[in-house]
Parts: C-alpha cells; structure tokens; sequence
C-alpha cells in the first residue's frame, strides 16, 4: 500500500522541497500514489502554495461561509429575489471568518428561459467591505432571482 | 460532540477523512464530508485573484468606480443635505460642503459631491456624474495610472448615500493580456498542466441588450470569460459570420471574442459591460476538452 499521508516534514523535491529546505505541513496523494514520491498534482491536499516557494500561506479547500437568512438562521447560500429597478442588501457583519481578510462574494443568476421579445435580465453585484454587505442592484426591467455564496478570505493579496 | 477526524485507518484503507459539523466521521456518507482522501481529486484552491478589473484598449486604462445610490438633483425628491459627510480617497479625507438651495431647501447634489472630491486635487482621481435622467444621478469616481483606494470615517460616513462600497479598486488590466494567475501574485505556480476549473464572478451580470448603428444585439449572458492553463480574459459573445461568407459555407465564426466589446449608444454608461471588480478561485481539477479524463482524474 502507498504512503498517502505527511503530516510534517516533507523532502520530496517534486513538491519543491529538498532535504536542506523541507516544507512542513499536511500533504495527501492520490489513491496508489506514495506521497513521498508522487508528482505536485498528484496531492489531493496540500498546505504549500503549490510552489514550495512560499511555506508561509496556507492553500485553503473551496469551502463555503454561512450567510444569514431572512427570518433566522444560517446557510451556506442565499436566493434573493429583486423587482426591476430595486436592490437588495446581504448583512454578512455577523459572520466570523476566523482570519481579517473578509469573504470573496460571488452571486450567480437563477436559470431564466429566453424567448423572442425576451428581456434580458441583468444585475450589479457589489460588496463592501467596510460594511460587510453584498448589495445586487437589479439593473434591467424584469425581476429576476439570484443565488450568492460567500468564501472566506485567506489573503489580502489582489492575486493570490 | 460528533467525531469529525478520521486520521490513519479509515476502514479498507489508510487515509484522511473530515466530516461537517455534526456528522460523525466514522459512519456520515460521502456527501457529508468535507474532505475524504479517496477520492482522486478535491476543489483545493491553486490560487486566485480578488477586485480585479479589465478593459480593452489601453486609452481606457483609468480605475472606474460608480455609486449604486440615485440621487435627484431636485428639491422634491429625496433632497438629504449631506453636510459633514466625509469620504477618504487615497488617504485625503473630503468632507463635502458644497449644497444647493431650491425652493427654500438646502441639499447636496451629485455635482455637489463633485465639485468638494475635485477641490480636494487629489492626485489622479476625477470626480464625475453618471445621469440616469435629467434629475437623478450617481456618483464616479474615476483615476489614471494606479489603483484608488476609498475608505470611510466611523462617524459621518458618505457610503450609503453614495454606495461606492470602501475597497481597493484595481487599476484596470488589458483584456487581451488576460490576468495570468500563476505569475501575477507573490510568488510563481508551476503550470498545471492542464486548464484547470475557474469560478469567477464579477460586479455586472446577466444579460445584456443594446443598439448602435441600427444594430440590435440581446446576449443572455454577457458574464462569460476564457481560461487557459494559465490566464483569465473577459470575452463577449460573438454571432458574427466568417468575413468570407461564400467560401465559408455554412460555417460560423466564432463564438466569443476576446475583450467585452458590447456597445450602447447610452454614453453616458460605457463602461456597465466590462469585467470589474472580479473575484475568482482557481480550482485544482481539470475543466476544459481533453483533459477531463483518466489521465488527470485517475490514480
């Protein structure tokens, strides 16, 4: 059977890591893969960068926050339903991401079924930080449905 | 409390397993795991980018930035005097003063707002109006050369009245640069190998329609972008024939183009289509043709 976990130390230099300048953290390989050998992207989990250059940032799983809900209550998305011309404010003051980064936002349009002499239903999606709120403005002329979700953020970085 | 870790033996093999919160790791099903090391691939985020904007042609390299608020320069609509209220760019706090009397009332415009911001001489930045009429306008703010960077006091606060939300506004990319999310950041990211999946989501969404020159044109989605295995662009939706259309057959051109190059006969909002303000993570799973095998999802 393969090794498939570190859990400190790791020289394998496919990862950027050698026995003079050895990461430290979680390193999982594929199923059959050993660990101390196998290529980058055969980590199925891996706490560098992906570089082995920069040990000191964590590589987080896409993993969503709570956003409270309308009547009480948390989860992970939230449907915001907006008349033409209005908006709507999402207050994710409440939520502690752990780290001072804030979240990243990202709202999605509900599926909307076209036909001829449709309206296109269009939206501005926009988030403060200071405040911690997500305002969708509906910015066309028929009601539409959004989806938002919010993932913590882990660095402060405009790229990442 | 439910076991949440399962470190070392996880049943028919050696591996790691965390559950979510109130599942007992040891008997929760595999879509109550957060994470679960047999299976051959997770969504671990490679890398990403965050407020991030684009534009086409380098003569329209300038941070733009517009209100969500409406204001009507009309003293029987909603006049606020907004005396007093600051906003901070670029570390110079403007505390507007500026007002309009009409018919015995005393309230702030948006050419108020824009003649205090543009006394302020603060370097780079332009104070503007965006007209939705005649009366109702909003707030821009636009900067050449660097990101701006809009924060507000505690008290006296002007973000709700103008809703520029405080934030770091990107100075704009070329679209047909593409932002390159290996090399962009502190530090550089081997090439995958592969396309990898990018979720990104941006400040305008939804569909788009707009007429010039006798042209209608109605897009479902104009949202859309192009990855590679190393870069992002904003794309928009293209229908056009090849130039050749006789030797072409019945062939199409195709279906997007680099760049967000909609266009509106509203001068007055150029800009409502570009990508701004994107946010995206780059996923470590392969999402494009060819790659979406054995060979990458496989042991």
């Amino acid at each position: 059977m393969a090794n498939r976990i570190i859990l400190g130390k790791n020289t394998n230099s496919n990862h950027g890591h050698s026995s003079s300048t050895p990461g430290f953290g979680l390193y999982i390989s594929r199923p059959g893969k050993d660990v101390t050998t196998c290529t980058a992207d055969e980590l199925i989990f891996n706490t560098d960068n992906g570089t082995g250059t920069s040990l000191g940032r964590i590589i987080s799983m896409y993993q969503l926050a709570p956003i409270p809900q309308a009547g009480g209550g948390t989860n992970t998305t939230t449907t915001s339903s907006i008349t033409a011309g209005n908006s709507v404010t999402l207050d994710i003051s409440s939520i502690d991401f752990g780290i001072d980064f804030g979240f990243i936002s990202f709202g999605l349009l509900a599926p909307v079924t076209y036909g001829s002499g449709s309206t296109a239903s269009s939206y501005d999606y926009n988030v403060s930080e200071s405040l911690e709120t997500i305002t969708i403005e509906n910015t066309g002329a028929t009601s539409l449905t959004v989806k938002s979700y919010v993932v913590p953020r882990y660095s402060n970085l405009a790229l990442f | 409390m439910a076991n949440r870790i399962l470190l070392g033996d996880i049943g028919s093999t050696f591996g790691l397993k965390v559950s979510r919160a109130g599942t007992d790791v040891t008997s929760g099903a595999d879509k109550d795991m957060l994470f679960d090391s047999t299976k051959n691939r997770t969504g671990q985020i490679y890398g990403g980018g965050a407020g991030i904007t684009f534009v086409d042609s380098s003569s329209d390299q300038e941070v733009y930035v517009r209100g969500s608020v409406n204001r009507f320069g009309t003293a029987f609509i909603n006049p606020v005097n907004l005396t007093g209220k600051k906003i901070i760019i670029d570390g110079t706090t403007v505390t507007l003063s500026t007002t309009t009397t009409s018919f015995g009332v005393t309230f702030t415009t948006v050419d108020n707002m824009k003649a205090d911001i543009n006394a302020a001489s603060i370097s780079g930045v332009t104070a503007g109006t965006s007209s939705l009429s005649s009366t109702d306008k909003r707030l821009r703010l636009e900067k050449i050369n660097s990101d701006m960077v809009i924060s507000y006091p505690a008290s006296n606060s002007l973000e709700t009245f103008v809703g520029i939300a405080g934030g770091t506004y990107d100075y704009p990319e070329l679209s047909t640069s593409g932002i390159n999310f290996l090399t962009g950041g502190a530090s550089n990211k081997p090439n995958l190998g592969y396309i990898p999946l990018v979720l990104l989501s941006e400040q305008h969404a939804g569909g788009y329609e707009g007429e010039a020159d006798e042209i209608y044109e109605s897009v479902n989605r104009l949202n859309l972008f192009k990855t590679t295995s190393s870069t992002i662009h904003p794309v928009a939706a293209q229908a056009s024939l090849p130039a050749d259309q006789s030797s072409q057959g019945t062939a199409v051109g195709a279906p997007v183009g680099i760049g967000r190059f909609y266009e509106y006969s509203d001068g007055d909002y150029p800009q409502e289509t570009e990508m701004v303000n994107a946010n995206f993570f780059v996923i470590r799973i392969p999402c494009a043709y060819g790659y979406m095998t054995t060979t990458y999802f496989g042991t």
